[in-house]
């Protein structure tokens, strides 16, 4: 460790951390633009200037280690000046398009220009423009303005250094240095639209955002991607109820900085037609239905039928405390032999954490934490046998979310799925599975509701509820506790409101998450839940 | 996926059809072979292949970095980066004599523009243009390191020291 | 202070750049004394020598040379700086096109001193076509001497020498952006630390050293570090070649020992000013070297001195200029040539130079605003120290110098949007601007 000196503040760090990181030890912000903690130091921006004692010149924070004793002015007059410099430096060629500009509101240029810009411009000659690269699409998802470019080549360390594509570089130098592709050869990399996180200004911006909103206007929910079994924290960005946008959040041992394309773009599944009511099946039409009217119905289809006759597909969509609620009421207390959980496999993502590479391959967050919770077949019939060979002699199925799989969209699939007597589909879209079901309920998407997930490293992290469920739909583990509460209604274990009760009552059963509770879930995960397979 | 834009004419404005090929010449492709022995990796070998590249062909085509980055398993953008970095490749063809004119401090004042002028206006073509028929490109180039003889001409791979404009001017003259 | 011939003692001979020439005045003699001694005491030998590089930072050599890590497993590389871009300088080509075997003779006992990897090369720059011709030539020549290759002279020691031509990007003369362009990459100079002697060519410990000073290198090994430091002053010893251009009646390389007074230089060796005008400015040590005033160059030219007097020694490449000379327009080509050659990658270089020249030009043009003076002595401290290498301080030095010792005649022009009477510029302002 060494002992440092910021700006008059003393602070312990381990040795040969940068200036910018040490710093933030003291609680000092150090201005920077091209260093990225996750990217290699190249120490161009010349933003995060410091002084340090006994140095004649202002060095670069990022490219300096702190050493034993060292004394570091982040701010005083000398380093103001030079930074106040630099900034003027950077803003001469900008556009100053912040009204028009995607970045706007979270922009580091916008933001230091507020502290270090000057508010009239000493520049008084033609700023220099890149014809044709104003609006260029450089990528499927990445939009380029090269006029808001300062250079910063943090893209281009990407490209090199994370996914290794190596498809931006910067093309002729001096004052005319652009950071370009080569023609034809697009960021067409899995992880493209990362270059558009990590650029401080507006020069590169998702395509599928652009002029969506301004993104003061969005709330920003703490989630998980569902997209795969890597669970790479997010933000939801919403507003009414749409999704607008997921942002990757800082999670360094499952995704870093990153977020894939495919990840991040999968909430466009959501911009669908809705299930917002209870449907039933009323003279082979389904018609809408109330709640308790619902509810009723498959609790006494349940109560007149045996285990060996009730299956249930769930879908690996499915929170840890749906899946234990799930495996509480199906088996444990109505002794269902069929019930079984479905994922679809992906190609491999890849995904850089920190610490290495991690892979996904399956199509849904929580296969193994649904799976963990006990949903497997006892005897009975898997899940792939109903759908192949038909669910004759059940008389109650439940198919916990309508696109459990992408198979369920096939006509055979249905008709097997549908030769059980009574057939209840929870769906979120209008789904033609959902269309052959006797009762549909509208259930809330992941945005919607509050649980956990279990990633490929047995990693249990938080999805948080951001929006309201659309029209009537409910998460999961209600419906599951109102279908319990129809069949007992004396039993306390369904007397809860929140999903926070009902994650107690998962971890106190649950050995291996034993002591935990919903508040001590920390901002990175727990490591250890059980995984099934 | 919203507001998707139609691709802009930048990429095809810009460069030529990437889509040819090209390879060199067996006797440039043993030099080429020669100059990985010399380095420790093969991107080393990017700037002598290009200068060979450049003696091939006259200048450095949007297929010759294809060709390289192939060679030398590079992305085509670094390729594209270094070539242009570097004021000695030539991104369009040249004429059969570069004149390239330092008009740096030393030959500056030694009326180095003189020279410059009279080589444009003779020849009625603009900086880095090339004549109509091939014959001759002029450009203006930082200081070549002959201060003493200044100004100076270089004229592809030549210098001409202690130039004037009525040496010069004889001297495009004889240029074929 | 009479003319040596030192290191130049072969150029002029008939044949000088052949390695027969060569050997009979006695060449290749210092390679076969250094291999006979060790490594570490060639090392302090040129410590001994106090020789400070002849590149332009005047870091002494042998020092440079002690920082290379002891305990690396990495090849270590030794460079030869022969990028010679600096507008004045033209001191390296004189070694190069006549004397390269001079050259090589310092690289092999550098390279063994320096416990080298068996492969060097010489960066040398692209334009310098003829150079890196003789200099394969006698590399070839050298090889079948047996003075490069495996086993050198029965010494154990191997070595061979690379001739990597750039491609016109003065930032190449920077040790990083040399290790960069070598590498095969843009020239962009690496953020230091790490230094290249722990972190540099290829990812091993790298000595980066000039042309000049690896020439000398023979010399010290031939006549000792005592002979040596008997030419010039402490701390600035040894035989140096001195770069004039400009309006002096006789330009060219002179050799002197370190410390021959500017003055005298000018006037009396190089044969005076021009149209025996009067002197106005003179750039002491490169285009990067800030201005000098007629009353400033009564000193000697040698590191120290030039500091003192709030300039640099640079490269000893002199340009001289005469009262004709329109200072805005003269500052505005220096701007222009470091505005061309900044590498791009950091903002006060990349922004700043670019800024400086259009505001210079502006004024050559007549647009001149009165606070433009102050505007450029004010953005020379802007980029000053701050860039990321030296380029943005060399960028700074002729313009700050020039505003500050001429500010009367950037204000004049400002004013009259015209020249000082008795100046001239040199270029017409309507020619196009210029495409390269």
């Amino acid at each position: 460790m060494a002992k440092v000196t910021i700006d008059g503040i003393d602070v312990e760090v381990p040795d040969g951390i940068n200036v910018v990181e040490a710093a933030k030890a003291a609680d000092v912000h150090v201005p920077h633009f091209c260093y990225h903690p996750a990217l290699s130091v190249v120490g161009q921006c010349r933003m995060c200037l410091v002084e340090i004692d006994g140095m004649p010149k202002l060095q670069a924070g990022c490219a300096t280690s702190v050493r034993d004793g060292m004394k570091i002015s982040v701010h005083n007059d000398k380093v103001d000046k030079a930074r106040k410099g630099q900034m003027e430096f950077l803003l001469i060629n900008h556009p100053l398009d912040c009204p028009i500009c995607d970045k706007a509101g979270e922009c580091p240029l916008q933001d230091y220009s507020f502290n270090y810009g000057a508010v009239a411009s000493r520049y008084g000659d033609v700023k220099r423009t890149y014809p044709g690269m104003d609006r260029t699409p450089i990528g499927p998802h990445v939009m380029q303005n090269m006029n808001r470019c300062i250079h910063c080549t943090r893209c281009i360390r990407f490209c090199d250094e994370i996914t290794g594509t190596g498809e931006l570089a910067f093309i002729k130098r001096g004052a005319s240095t652009e950071v370009g592709i080569f023609p034809g050869r697009p960021v067409d990399n899995w992880m493209s639209a990362c270059v558009t996180d990590v650029c401080p200004t507006g020069a590169l911006t998702a395509r599928e955002f652009r002029f969506e909103s301004r993104v003061w206007n969005l709330e920003s929910t703490e989630s998980v991607c569902n997209g795969c079994d890597v669970g790479c924290n997010i933000f939801v960005e919403h507003r009414s109820g749409k999704i607008y946008r997921y942002k990757p959040r800082v999670n360094p041992e499952v995704n870093d900085y990153w977020l894939c394309d495919y990840g991040r773009f999968s909430h466009e599944r959501y911009e669908t037609d809705r299930v917002v009511v209870p449907r039933m099946m009323r003279d082979d039409y389904q018609s809408i239905a109330g709640w308790s009217e619902a509810i009723d119905e498959i609790a006494s289809r349940l109560r007149t039928t045996s285990g060996d006759k009730i299956a249930v597909i769930a879908s690996s969509q499915l929170t840890n405390e749906d899946a234990w609620l799930l495996r509480q009421l199906f088996i444990d207390r109505l002794g269902s032999k069929n019930a079984d959980v479905v994922v679809d496999d992906i190609a491999p993502i890849r995904m850089k954490s920190r610490n290495g590479w991690l892979e996904g391959k399956q199509a849904g967050p929580n296969f193994r934490g649904v799976r963990a919770a006990g949903i497997k077949p006892t005897g009975g019939r898997s899940a792939e046998e109903l759908m192949t060979k038909g669910a004759d002699g059940i008389d109650v199925l439940v198919v916990t979310e309508a696109a459990f799989s992408a198979r369920a969209t096939s006509a055979e699939v249905i008709a097997n799925l549908r030769k059980a007597r009574f057939l209840v589909v929870l769906a979120w879209e209008n789904h033609p599975l959902a269309d052959a079901a006797d009762v549909v309920l509208p259930t809330t998407i992941f945005a919607e509701k509050s649980g956990t997930f279990t990633n490929v490293q047995g990693r249990l992290q938080k999805i948080v509820a951001g929006s309201l469920p659309k029209g009537e739909a409910l998460p999961e583990w209600e419906i599951l506790r109102r279908v319990g509460v129809a069949l007992a209604p004396d039993e306390v274990s369904y007397a809860f409101s929140e999903v926070e009760e009902l994650f107690d009552q998962m971890v106190s059963k649950t050995p291996a998450l034993k002591s935990l509770d919903w508040s001590g879930i920390e901002q990175f995960g727990v490591t250890g839940a059980p995984q099934g397979s | 996926m919203a507001h998707l834009q139609p691709d802009s004419p930048y990429a095809t404005e810009r460069f030529a059809d990437t889509t040819k090929t090209i390879a060199f010449s067996p006797e440039a492709k043993a030099k080429f072979d020669a100059l990985l022995e010399r380095y420790p990796t093969k991107e080393a070998a990017l700037l002598p292949a290009l200068h060979l590249a450049q003696e091939e062909i006259g200048w450095v085509s949007p297929e010759v970095m294809v060709y390289l980055a192939g060679l030398l398993d590079l992305e085509p953008a670094k390729v594209l980066g270094v070539v242009t970095f570097y004021n000695m490749y030539n991104q369009r063809p040249v004429g059969r004599h570069h004149v390239q004119v330092c008009t740096n401090l030393s030959c500056m004042i030694r009326n180095a523009y003189d020279i410059y002028d009279r080589c444009l206006s003779k020849l009625g073509i603009h900086p880095g243009e090339t004549t109509k028929d091939g014959r001759i490109t002029v450009t203006e180039v930082e200081c070549l390191g002959s201060c003493g003889t200044a100004p100076v001409v270089q004229i592809n791979n030549d210098y001409h020291e202690n130039a004037s404009v009525e040496s010069i001017d004889t001297l495009l003259d004889t240029l074929k | 202070m009479e003319p040596i011939r030192v290191l130049t003692k072969n150029v002029g001979k008939p044949g000088s750049a052949s390695i027969d020439t060569y050997i009979s005045g006695g060449g290749y003699e210092s390679l076969k004394k250094a291999l006979k001694s060790t490594p570490d005491e060639l090392v302090q030998l040129v410590k001994d020598s106090e020789m400070r590089g002849r590149g332009g930072a005047g870091f002494p050599t042998g020092m440079k040379w002690s920082f290379l890590p002891k305990d690396s497993p990495k090849p270590r590389y030794l460079l030869c700086n022969a990028d010679e871009s600096e507008p004045g300088t033209f001191k390296d080509r004189v070694i190069i096109e006549h004397d390269p075997h001079l050259l090589i003779e310092g690289m092999i006992i550098s390279a063994f001193a320096i416990r080298s990897c068996p492969m060097s090369y010489i960066y040398i720059r692209g334009e310098f076509h003829h150079g890196a011709m003789v200099l394969n030539r006698a590399l070839d020549e050298a090889r079948a001497k047996g003075f490069l290759g495996k086993n050198i002279l029965g010494s154990g020691f191997d070595l061979d020498i690379t001739v990597h031509r750039g491609a016109g990007a003065y930032i190449c003369g920077e040790e990083m952006g040399l290790i960069e362009s070598i590498e095969g990459h843009r020239g962009q100079p690496r953020v230091k630390p790490p230094f290249p002697a722990v972190v540099g060519v290829f990812g091993s410990p790298t000595i980066v050293n000039n042309v000049e000073t690896l020439s000398c290198v023979p010399l010290i090994v031939e006549h000792g570090a005592e002979w040596f430091k008997s030419f010039g002053q402490p701390k600035n010893t040894g035989p140096k070649l001195y770069c004039v251009s400009g309006h002096v009646k006789k330009p060219g390389v002179y050799e002197f020992p370190m410390g021959v007074n500017l003055q005298e230089l000018i006037y009396e060796h190089c044969g005076g000013i021009t149209d025996d005008l009067p002197l106005k400015a003179v750039i002491p040590g490169g285009g990067s070297a800030p201005m000098l005033t007629p009353a400033e160059i009564d000193l000697p030219m040698n590191f120290d001195a030039l500091m003192k007097a709030g300039t640099m020694f640079g490269s000893a490449g002199i340009i001289v200029m005469n009262s004709s000379t329109c200072i805005v327009d003269a500052t505005w080509r220096m701007a222009k040539f470091f505005a061309h050659e900044s590498c791009g990658q950091c903002t006060p270089c990349r922004e700043g130079t670019n800024w400086m020249e259009t505001i210079l030009d502006r004024i050559e043009r007549g647009g001149g605003r009165p606070q433009d003076a102050d505007l450029l002595f004010d953005m020379t401290d802007n980029i000053g120290g701050k860039s990321l290498c030296a380029l943005g301080d060399a960028a700074c030095g002729p313009v700050a110098s020039a505003v500050k010792k001429f500010r009367d005649e950037f204000i004049y022009h400002i004013e009259h949007k015209g020249c000082l009477p008795g100046t001239k510029r040199y270029r017409r302002l309507d020619m196009p601007v210029g495409a390269h």
